[in-house]
């Protein structure tokens, strides 16, 4: 049980979200954020929070396919949307094809900011499949890497769109799962 | 962070009662803005209310006023929208120097006004094409000029309770181009150092308006009207653009702050402003 | 079989891209009674502490504890600097001067508000060249040994904390010998080390009296475990555990254990669950940055431009750091001495105190700050000579088996090669062509060394099981270099099996053997060198097993591919797994492996510890071994604006023989990308009180991927001259290769536009005066002409 946050009389929210393909239900106080929700309620934990003042980047989810800091969006603005973590890329059919180029490209080095450069290339490829080089940094320079001068994650950016680890366009639709979750 | 409720109305009217009950309250228009500044404490509330749901502040179309321009279009949206016409296009420019894609997914063109930053990306262009804003106040809706919306750093002529619905924003003439620079140190996710926009009309070869507009060199977006009436009726050369450049360097007040010295910033008024209003003489179509 | 040198993917790929892999923040949800502690910070840099009044606060809901510098009931003296309480005075700002630990963060937000403060601003220095004098406006430590009577200073100022010096040769003769001789100063600035996790700990008060802490610190031995007693010295060492999870970047600056001793203080105060993430601000105003250098240079060389003499001033401001002797210019003073040959040397360090937040290790440990000048001196020799930048390097360069300033010997030195390299992938001989628009472009190279540290001792478990897997304990730090995975195919090769067949379990005090810390980039070659010898000692027993299964000598019985493959019996080979008996009542027998009980190979290596050094700083070894890097760019500079952009980067490093290229190559690659952050736009600023004022992400310019040069305009070279005492030759390569892109790239302004930097970062706003002054210079001599 989460403990209450002082003495406050808050009301709570209710908010739908379809996280990763499972439909939750979920009561919060009103002042947490999509980042607070998915970490702390749903365990959702491959969001990562380095800066809380969307510098960073380490926080960016998939909202409705489209790339977000979720340090600066509130719970209540994810009611009725579809949202995606590093989690949801992984499914039964494997790793997403940019996550196998990670992997294979040496694209990680301390990982931190790995899930959220992973979301904001999908996004980025699932707009625009074979992007230039150009139109990749353009693309990623909201999130921030201190390990690897980005020339591997670029190459792997590359390589995924290429087509090389798989279909991306298959990939794009998520199935929705059965059931509800009420947290 | 902490308040009390979060609202999401459907209705404008029902937004607009909600701001005048309780006077505790911030619009949430985006959000890429109000939620770091309520959680680093900067700003406290008792309700913000989240005005995402409100179909009649969406949309870009051209009516007879000219580009009406819904003030929660998403920067992104306004970015890759196609529909906009002639000089126009400058707005999608603009709305594309804001920060990173992330922050443009969820920010709006609305509340990049509303912040009434100095450094707002966006803002000269509205004062580039002379937009007004069109202002939900109690039951009436009013047009105001946006050169006077902004008041000042992080202030605006809204009142408590205010609703900014859409920007107004005139037909351009035939032979309009305008141009907009933003010098940072790290491109579109720093904030500038100067912002530099700047529209010239031409007609028989010479300038029949122009207009030069300023971010982060004053404490709100300005326009350099001695350097504009410069211009009127010249001939438009380099040296010409030159001289009104460093007349928008001499005029502008900038300040001494993290990203960049006073003296650092007029040099860079001036620079940017000839590139400005060199790229926008370009722009003119059919010269 | 072969397993190093090549590129093995990296064992935590998978856990990093799924988002399985769980750090410091992904922790806190397994502790339901956590309690948050939060600190409250001093808005100046020195100031005295007139009221401080924790009553209000204390009283308020959720609220644990309440802790000052006066109640706390600790010795200050033996906190690491950067975590000590102000008691009446604050000497930074952002120095804590009060932590709280309640049930929530907000309720500690809350009370940290609710504390009541009265300061007295005093007076403060906040750079180097305001401290360096002898009537500072701030005495920053008034009780520094060093000024004690009787102790002679070369620099009698009372913010000089420490000195070192060295010599060889006869300095006066060598700048009699030369033809020409250039001199010069220069300096650098401060700069965090923005490493994209926050620092973290947890410390768990377990219901035996046990405290197990989880952190991002490095050395979870060495440092963190050892200060935690140290500091707490009524805590048996044997009820102290300190793991480390995935950590998110260090480089240097989770050396220090800043934010451990505060978490464990309170987890003692409050007998709770505590945990203390540092804000980014606090990342930026409480956690230690570099420490910048200021060097004064002179240079001689003879006609052929051999240097001839050296003579070298160095200052390592330290920021706050009171009571520390350890610091005396000596550490950047290294980086001075081991790649040029120069037969006359006069080196006089010092280190210095600020009002600022005390510094630390960051990649190169003074590197980058210390070389700056002595490269661009190397530059003006080289051009007064009529030689090329390449030329008159390699002409100086040390040669294997030659010595350093110091007296020692180098044993392993690829500079030559990495300036070859680097010089060739930027095309340095051609010149680069003006095209007339606004830019100019121009090229720059520089190398230079970073020693390691002969401190420190590494051990590593290796378990062999009865099934064939294996299982290898150490305890270095993994902070994202990668060295784990090659850990695990040194391993790997040692015992001639599969990567995937070894489980790495790494960072439990508990569990995995000791080891100091990985700093001074000793990970793979200290660490790796324990695994070694661990594996040899596994498979010495699994040798001695067959042979009395056998009956025949050990050496005749060779382990490879999980199997023992025999000489001088009837039996050619046997699985390993047949060497391990059965624990049942008819064949255990009494002696040999049983199932169950793995084969435990440890293995010790403990680098040959320094030898003092005579009044002239004189040993036949200071340090372990050297890494080697060079540097070489281009760029394009602005006339207008004065930003510079850098269009090709080459970062050629001497690694030793690399066990995974593909990690040493990302090494390369993010070593730029950080390097150049710090050569044109990293920089903390202060305010009038002091403070940071661009202490976030947005307002310090932390470099982004569109700072990169496009890929294929960023060239890596891996230039091997392989460690004789290194893993397979591997050596420590990451902290070199930042440390010449400053001085390459000050190069190439002089190359493009004719001026000299004398400091790095080389902001726009610095570069356009430069051109500015250039341009007044000219414009007044033409009109004297006129």
């Amino acid at each position: 049980m989460k403990r209450k946050e002082g003495k406050h009389n808050t009301e709570k929210i209710r908010i739908h979200m379809t996280v990763n393909g499972r439909c939750f239900e979920i009561r919060t106080e009103p002042y947490r954020t999509l980042l607070e929700v998915l970490r702390k309620d749903l365990l959702l934990t491959g969001v990562k929070c380095g800066c809380e003042d969307t510098n960073c980047g380490a926080c960016t989810v998939l909202l409705n396919g489209n790339a977000v800091k979720s340090c600066s969006v509130l719970a209540g603005q994810a009611d009725g949307c579809r949202v995606t973590t590093i989690e949801g890329l992984e499914t039964e059919r494997g790793l997403h094809p940019l996550q196998k180029a990670f992997m294979e490209h040496f694209a990680v080095q301390c990982g931190f900011c790995t899930p959220a450069m992973i979301l904001t290339a999908k996004s980025l490829l699932d707009k625009n499949p074979h992007p230039s080089e150009e139109q990749i940094r353009e693309g990623l320079h909201g999130n921030l890497c201190r390990c690897t001068g980005y020339v591997k994650i670029v190459e792997a950016i590359l390589a995924a769109a290429s087509g090389a680890y798989g279909e991306l366009s298959e990939r794009n639709e998520e199935e929705e799962q059965e059931g509800r979750h009420v947290f | 962070m902490y308040f009390e409720r979060y609202e999401r109305p459907e209705t404008v009217q029902e937004a607009s009662a909600l701001l005048r009950e309780e006077r505790e309250s911030r619009i949430l228009a985006g959000g890429t803005d109000l939620v770091p500044r309520l959680k680093s404490g900067a700003w406290k509330t008792k309700m913000v209310v989240d005005l995402s749901r409100l179909e009649e502040l969406q949309g870009v179309r051209y009516t007879k006023r000219g580009l009406e321009l819904g003030a929660m279009v998403r920067l992104a949206a306004l970015q890759e929208e196609r529909s906009l016409q002639g000089a126009h296009r400058l707005l999608g420019e603009c709305a594309g120097h804001v920060s990173s894609i992330q922050v443009r997914n969820m920010a709006t063109i609305g509340g990049n006004s509303c912040n009434a930053s100095p450094s707002a990306d966006t803002a000269p262009a509205m004062l580039l094409f002379n937009a007004s804003a069109c202002i939900r106040r109690g039951d009436t809706e009013y047009l105001l000029p946006m050169d006077e919306f902004y008041m000042g750093a992080g202030r605006t002529a809204l009142e408590q309770g205010d609703i900014l619905l859409r920007f107004v924003i005139p037909k351009q003439p035939e032979h309009t181009g305008a141009a907009y620079y933003k010098y940072s140190i790290r491109g579109d996710s720093d904030i500038s150092i100067v912002g530099a926009g700047a529209k010239l009309v031409l007609e028989e070869g010479r300038i029949q308006e122009a207009r030069l507009a300023f971010a982060s060199v004053s404490a709100k977006t300005i326009r350099i009207q001695e350097a504009e009436r410069m211009l009127l009726g010249q001939e438009p050369t380099k040296e010409l653009f030159q001289e009104a450049a460093v007349l928008c360097a001499g005029l502008c007040a900038p300040i001494t702050d993290q990203r960049a010295s006073e003296s650092y910033r007029r040099k860079m008024t001036k620079v940017f402003a000839e590139k400005a209003l060199a790229s926008a003489f370009r722009r003119i179509s059919g010269i | 079989m072969k397993m190093t040198g090549k590129d093995y993917i990296r064992i935590d790929a998978y856990e990093k891209v799924t988002g399985r892999a769980e750090y410091m923040g992904d922790l806190v949800h397994k502790f339901p009674d956590l309690l948050y502690v939060k600190g409250l910070r001093s808005p100046y840099a020195h100031a005295r502490i007139l009221r401080l009044d924790i009553q209000k606060a204390s009283r308020l809901s959720g609220v644990r504890a309440v802790v000052t510098g006066e109640n706390a009931g600790v010795d200050w003296g033996k906190f690491p600097q950067q975590s000590r309480m102000a008691v009446t005075e604050t000497l930074w700002a952002g120095q804590t001067v009060a932590l709280v630990a309640a049930e929530s963060l907000e309720e500690a937000k809350r009370a940290i508000e609710a504390i009541e403060v009265e300061y007295e601003p005093l007076e403060h220095v906040l750079t180097w060249q305001e401290s360096f004098c002898e009537r500072p406006k701030s005495v920053v430590d008034p009780k520094l040994p060093i000024h004690q009577p009787g102790k002679p200073m070369h620099f009698p100022y009372p913010n000089v904390a420490g000195e070192f010096v060295q010599q060889k040769g006869e300095i006066e003769k060598g700048f009699l010998e030369a033809a020409v001789t250039v001199e010069g100063e220069f300096w650098t600035e401060k700069r965090v080390h923005s490493q994209l996790e926050r620092a973290a700990a947890l410390c768990a008060y377990e219901k035996d009296g046990k405290f197990t802490m989880w952190c991002n610190g490095c050395g979870i031995h060495g440092v963190v475990k050892k200060a935690l007693a140290a500091a707490f010295p009524q805590i048996p060492y044997s009820d102290i555990r300190v793991i480390s999870p995935y950590t998110g970047g260090s480089f240097g600056n989770r050396n220090i254990p800043y934010v451990e001793l505060p978490c464990f203080l309170m987890a003692l105060k409050t007998k709770g669950t505590v945990f203390y993430e540092f804000t980014r601000e606090e990342m930026f105003t409480a956690a230690p940055t570099n420490w910048v250098c200021a060097t004064k240079i002179k240079l001689g060389a003879d006609a052929e431009g051999r240097l001839t003499a050296k003579e070298l001033r160095l200052i390592e401001e330290l920021g706050a750091a009171a009571g520390n002797e350890a610091y005396t210019g000596r550490l950047s003073g290294s980086s001075t001495a081991n790649t040029y040959s120069v037969p006359n040397v006069s080196f006089l360090g010092c280190s210095l105190l600020t009002n600022t937040v005390p510094a630390g290790p960051y990649r190169g440990l003074g590197t980058p700050d210390a070389i700056f000048g002595l490269e661009l001196l190397m530059n003006e020799l080289a051009e007064k000579l009529h030689m090329s930048p390449l030329e008159i390097r390699l002409k100086n360069i040390i040669l294997r088996g030659e010595e350093d300033d110091y007296g020692e010997e180098i044993t392993s030195i690829g500079v030559a090669q990495c300036l070859q390299q680097a010089a060739e992938a930027v095309e340095l001989s051609v010149p680069c062509v003006q095209d007339g628009s606004e830019w100019l472009y121009g090229k720059g190279i520089a190398c230079c060394g970073k020693q390691n540290g002969p401190n420190g001792r590494s051990e590593a478990d290796v378990l062999i099981h009865h099934d064939g897997s294996i299982e290898v304990r150490v305890s270095c730090d993994n902070h994202g270099m990668g060295v784990s995975t090659a850990l695990v195919q040194i391993a790997a090769e040692e015992l001639s099996v599969e990567p995937k067949q070894i489980r790495l379990v790494i960072g439990d005090t508990d569990r995995t053997p000791f080891d100091n810390f990985s700093a001074s980039s000793s990970g793979l070659y200290r660490t790796g060198g324990a695994v070694r010898i661990a594996c040899r000692d596994a498979k010495r027993q699994l040798q001695e097993e067959a042979a009395r299964m056998f009956g025949i000598p050990a050496e005749l019985a060779e382990i490879r591919e999980n199997r023992v493959y025999l000489r001088g019996t009837y039996v050619k080979s046997v699985p390993i797994c047949e060497l391990f008996r059965p624990l049942s009542m008819f064949e255990q027998d009494v002696w040999g492996l049983k199932q169950g009980t793995p084969v435990r190979g440890h293995g010790v290596f403990c680098p040959a510890q320094a030898v003092p050094w005579d009044e002239k700083g004189r040993t036949p070894r200071m340090w372990n071994w050297f890494q080697y890097a060079a540097s070489a760019v281009e760029i394009a500079v602005n006339q207008k604006t004065g930003q510079i952009k850098i269009l090709k980067i080459a970062n050629a490093g001497d690694t030793g023989s690399p066990i995974n290229p593909k990690i040493v190559e990302g090494q390369l690659e993010g070593a730029a990308h950080m390097a150049l952050g710090f050569t044109v736009q990293e920089q903390l600023l202060y305010d009038e009180n002091g403070k940071v004022k661009n202490a976030s992400l947005g307002d310090y310019r932390l470099p982004l991927i569109l700072d990169m040069p496009v890929n294929e305009n960023v060239k890596v070279c891996i230039c091997p001259d392989p460690l004789p005492d290194g893993p397979y030759g591997a050596k420590g390569m990451s902290e070199s290769v930042v440390s010449a892109v400053g001085a390459a790239v000050a190069g190439a302004l002089y190359d493009a536009a004719g001026i000299k930097a004398d400091h790095y970062p080389m902001t726009a706003e610095m570069v356009l005066r430069l051109l500015e002054e250039k341009k007044a210079v000219h414009d007044e001599k033409e009109r004297r002409q006129t």
